[in-house]
């Protein structure tokens, strides 16, 4: 239980908001780069804002406010110039800073362009995706994650929205008992009323969790029962890089798995699962999989339900039930909720670092420390072991249309 | 213990979320938005896991039942 003003203090992202201010200080992710393939714009909603992300004629990528401020038309039906974009309405047009560059229809001599700007932000693309900065100069180093940068991957993209605020998603991922419960017990039940009963590797019991704070984030570890301290489920983890990605990992050494929450504003988030596979050298990959492939993930079927017989489906249906913004001050943690505590600390910590004028967590600046950051991720995951095609068809990856080219080929290639 | 009386019962403990009000450190209110005071709860105890945001101490504040200590032999 927290107070209700604190609740806030973790929750509201927007302008000029403790949380959005801290937010601001880190590259996020708008949109999948395939997005823009067919088409010059995209509306985009972050930390509360209303954009459009842009193609312009020369191929460069902008983003700025998505109204036009002469008469507030939307820049999304924009038409894409040279250096910027021109509203349809009267043809004022706006460079990637946001400063109007031409009023086609005012007096040859007049400079009232030179005084109407709107909010420009810096983008930059890498694995497939577009990255916004929205803070202060100077933007630090977009970062070069493994998964995002790891050469010759078979990438696939799911997303959603979801109507809840970002913190209740990012909690769960620092509440590993959840996974004995939700994935594990819960499933089974399910597996039973559809006449399967079948157990789950998920189910087994958690003897203990652990917590560190690391470079990017924190790493969480668990030790199930009959699991030594010498697996690498206690002795590495897997961790949550700070402030809104989930580094789960997916069983291998080439195989990759980040979750990805942005917050759209105070009651909404962008929910992302990146994947990258690794077949290997000299592996013929067939020309389904050789783009990225984005899709979307459904959560609720035809009558409305939670679909919940799948893990990130389970997952998505707690966050939800607990509300757009779970209220926090009727809530009563336990001592497997000590990893919920850690985070929201770490959260005001963080929030106070940038009202010092510090850098925030996992800030980087220097190049060197930016090539390729491999993060620690556990290769023999217990939740893992029932093999790729078992727990790709029980994740989210279920509905990503290449989903069986994936199977078949890691099926005869085998998942490093 | 049927369940309404156990939830008069945690609201009860609840109310020794006044023993978190100050930080022990600087003895500014631990209330402010930007400080943060989580309650949980471990068996018997209520513990206020705080951060201050003024002079960032870290730590927990225990409303236990009861008190033990170690007896020194002569």
């Amino acid at each position: 239980m927290i107070s209700e003003e604190q609740n806030r203090t973790l929750t509201q992202v927007g302008p000029g908001t403790p949380m959005g201010n801290l937010l601001r200080r880190y590259w996020i992710p708008i949109a999948a780069e395939v997005e823009l393939e067919r088409r010059w714009t995209k509306k985009v909603r972050v930390l509360g804002e209303d954009l459009v992300l842009y193609r312009d004629r020369s191929g460069k990528l902008g983003l700025i406010a998505e109204r036009c401020p002469h008469r507030g038309a939307s820049l999304a039906y924009g038409i894409p110039e040279e250096g910027g974009i021109r509203c349809p309405y009267h043809g004022w047009c706006f460079n990637h800073r946001g400063e109007c560059t031409e009023q086609p229809n005012e007096p040859a001599d007049s400079h009232f362009a030179t005084k109407i700007h709107v909010s420009g932000y810096p983008v930059q693309c890498l694995g497939g995706l577009i990255f916004a900065y929205m803070g202060p100069d100077p933007a630090p180093l977009l970062p070069r994650l493994d998964a995002f940068v790891v050469k010759d991957a078979i990438r696939v993209v799911g997303q959603t929205v979801l109507p809840v605020n970002f913190m209740q998603i990012m909690e769960n991922s620092l509440d590993p008992v959840h996974t004995e419960w939700l994935h594990g017990h819960y499933h089974e039940f399910l597996n039973q009323e559809m006449g399967n009963p079948v157990r789950v590797a998920f189910s087994r019991h958690h003897v203990k969790t652990a917590f560190d704070v690391f470079e990017y984030g924190i790493v969480k570890r668990r030790l199930l029962e009959g699991q030594s301290e010498d697996s690498d489920d206690w002795r590495i983890g897997h961790p949550v890089i700070f402030p809104f990605t989930l580094a789960v990992g997916s069983g291998g050494l080439g195989t990759y798995a980040l979750q990805m929450r942005i917050p759209i504003d105070d009651t909404h988030t962008w929910h992302v699962w990146y994947n990258a596979y690794v077949p290997g050298e000299g592996v013929e990959v067939p020309p389904s999989l050789k783009k990225l492939c984005l899709y979307e993930v459904p959560w609720k079927d035809e009558s409305g339900e939670f679909i919940t017989d799948y893990i990130d489906g389970q997952d998505i249906m707690t966050w939800v039930t607990q509300g757009s913004i779970a209220d926090r001050t009727d809530e009563h943690l336990g001592t497997t909720d000590k990893g919920i505590i850690l985070l929201r600390k770490l959260f005001m910590e963080q929030i106070r670092r940038v009202e010092a004028g510090e850098d925030p967590l996992g800030t980087i600046r220097d190049p060197s420390k930016n090539d390729c950051i491999v993060l620690p991720l556990e290769r023999k995951k217990h939740h893992f072991s029932e093999g790729f095609e078992s727990v790709t068809m029980r994740f989210q990856t279920r509905f990503c249309p290449v989903v069986r080219d994936l199977i078949e080929l890691f099926d005869s290639v085998g998942v490093r | 213990m049927n369940p309404d009386a156990q939830k008069s019962s945690l609201n009860g403990a609840r109310q020794g979320a006044g023993a978190a009000a100050w930080c022990p450190a600087c003895g500014r209110p631990l209330t402010d938005k930007q400080s943060l005071v989580v309650e949980y709860w471990r068996a018997d105890e209520v513990i206020y896991d705080c951060y201050c945001s003024k002079c960032e101490w870290n730590g927990e504040i225990v409303v236990g039942p009861r008190v033990v200590i170690a007896e020194y032999a002569d």
